[in-house]
């Protein structure tokens, strides 16, 4: 027997073994046996040199300590902390996303629409979004992109299978957007994206908006026809909510952002600047919420629009 | 080369190695012990039988040491038999009387055997996703092992001439009086 060829023979079968998944490997169940067969060999010399080492350790690191257990402990109890917290920081988040979804169902009943799961922002380009495509989803054009489910991100501008492009609204390319503040409403803290009902009156302003180019939106506040002039402040902290008839009815009333700065111009309007409460540029994922009537100018009046009140 | 006093040889080094390892945990920068064991018979053993000890000694080793509840065969084989085949092409180039040439082939061969290893199981957790594997933390902690098996290459020098004779290895040079 040429034991050359078999020793090829035998380092070829186990470089198979060695690299393939083990459900391709399933003779090899006699490894089992073989394995139980080899710990018996060993253990006459494996056995007392462990114990003496083992002891060696143990007198030089305290008595009885098991050290490498406490390590191992200590190992799993950051384990299991670290899923708590995680754990508890989702159940918040879904806490919040269902909290802000009933607030703006309230506003907008039909305020639900189909949309894809969260989807991974791959990065920016151009000023433009970059999410991870939908294969099987036909995304249309002007579907509109959203952050924890209610905070209103951009608008796609191209989808495939690989990438979906969003053109955030405070891109200095993105069109003119029409607002609405919400004497009720206010973001729960300064960095907070969590939004609180304060009182319970119904009043607000509309708020004309375009993009500035530093990452923000500002424009003109207008006093709807049936609302008293001057019934209303904008202050800092109040929520912007989206309320536009280019836009489908079922986006009205999602979060445009936080009013940062509300001054009023020489000629006695009031001039707001918006800022979005989520950052796009620090965005890890993003939802895409499309129907039959998603998209621009085509899209049917808003039914919603100026009921709120 | 008596395959018997070999086998005991390698059989007694594959325990310290087994304990060691058990002793201090897998993660642990310590030197090994098989694979000088396997460079010491690949000096001096005829090429094909110190091929097929290194194949040999690191079945066991695979059969005996699992990663993540999974039993990888086949690895350490060919660790092993990459060990072999270094030194047996090697060797006649070298002094194999002097205490340095044992370290250096010690060292290198592991380390040979390492980055073997490492490759093999690189590619086996891109497969077998449930193994956890980080290349160039195994990486390092295996150079670095490699480096203190120094230690123990030097030991078997200090011990050759008894393992030697029970392993039926010889070599001319070696009746010659020793030196560094």
């Amino acid at each position: 027997m040429n034991w050359n060829r078999v020793l090829l023979v035998s380092a070829l079968a186990a470089g198979f073994v060695s690299v393939a998944p083990s459900k391709f490997t399933p003779a090899f169940g006699l490894r089992d046996g073989l394995r139980a067969g080899m710990e018996i060999v060993a253990l006459p010399v494996q056995a007392p040199i462990t114990w003496l080492i083992r002891s060696a350790r143990g007198s030089s690191g305290g008595a009885g300590v098991d050290v490498e257990g406490a390590a191992q402990a200590q190992l799993e109890v950051q384990e299991w902390k670290k899923n708590y917290l995680a754990a508890l920081q989702e159940n918040q988040s879904l806490r919040e996303q269902i909290n802000a979804l009933t607030l703006a169902r309230q506003l907008n009943v039909s305020f639900i629409t189909k949309e894809t799961s969260a989807l991974p922002v791959l990065g920016l380009s151009d000023q433009l979004l970059l999410v991870r495509g939908v294969a099987s989803l036909n995304i249309p054009t002007n579907a509109v992109a959203v952050a924890d489910r209610v905070h209103l991100v951009g608008r796609v501008t191209s989808s495939d299978a690989r990438v979906t492009r969003v053109q955030p609204i405070s891109d200095r390319g993105a069109s003119e957007i029409k607002g609405a503040i919400l004497e009720s409403e206010r973001f729960e803290s300064p960095e907070s994206t969590s939004v609180i009902s304060t009182t319970l009156t119904t009043a607000r302003v509309r708020v004309s908006l375009k993009p500035t180019g530093r990452g923000t939106l500002s424009g003109l506040v207008f006093i709807e026809r049936s609302s008293e002039p001057g019934a209303m402040r904008v202050q800092p902290g109040m929520v912007v909510r989206l309320l536009d008839e280019s836009w489908a009815p079922q986006d009205q009333m999602l979060i445009l952002g936080r009013v940062i700065r509300a001054e009023e111009a020489p000629n006695g309007r009031t001039v707001v600047e918006v800022q979005p409460a989520i950052d796009p540029s620090r965005l890890s994922s993003l939802t895409i919420r499309f129907s039959g009537a998603s998209g621009g100018a085509d899209a049917p009046s808003v039914p919603g629009a100026g009921r709120v009140r | 080369m008596n395959a018997l006093g070999a086998g005991l040889v390698l059989y007694i080094l594959l325990g310290l190695e087994l304990a060691t390892r058990n002793a201090f945990g897998p993660n642990t920068v310590m030197p090994y012990f098989l694979m000088p064991g396997i460079v010491m018979i690949a000096m001096f053993a005829p090429p094909a039988q110190a091929r097929w000890t290194g194949f040999l000694a690191g079945l066991a080793l695979d059969l005996l040491t699992e990663r993540n509840q999974i039993p990888l065969v086949g690895p350490h084989a060919l660790a092993g038999l990459a060990a072999a085949s270094f030194v047996v092409t090697i060797r006649g180039m070298m002094i194999r009387r002097s205490a340095l040439a044992w370290i250096f082939l010690a060292v290198a061969a592991t380390l040979l055997a390492q980055l073997v290893l490492t490759s093999i199981l690189t590619i086996r957790s891109w497969t077998e996703p449930t193994i956890e594997w980080n290349v160039w933390h195994e990486l390092g902690q295996r150079t670095l092992s490699s480096g203190y098996t120094a230690l123990i290459g030097a030991a078997l020098w200090a011990m050759r001439s008894w393992l030697m004779a029970l392993a039926g290895l010889s070599d001319k040079s070696l009746r010659s009086s020793s030196r560094w």
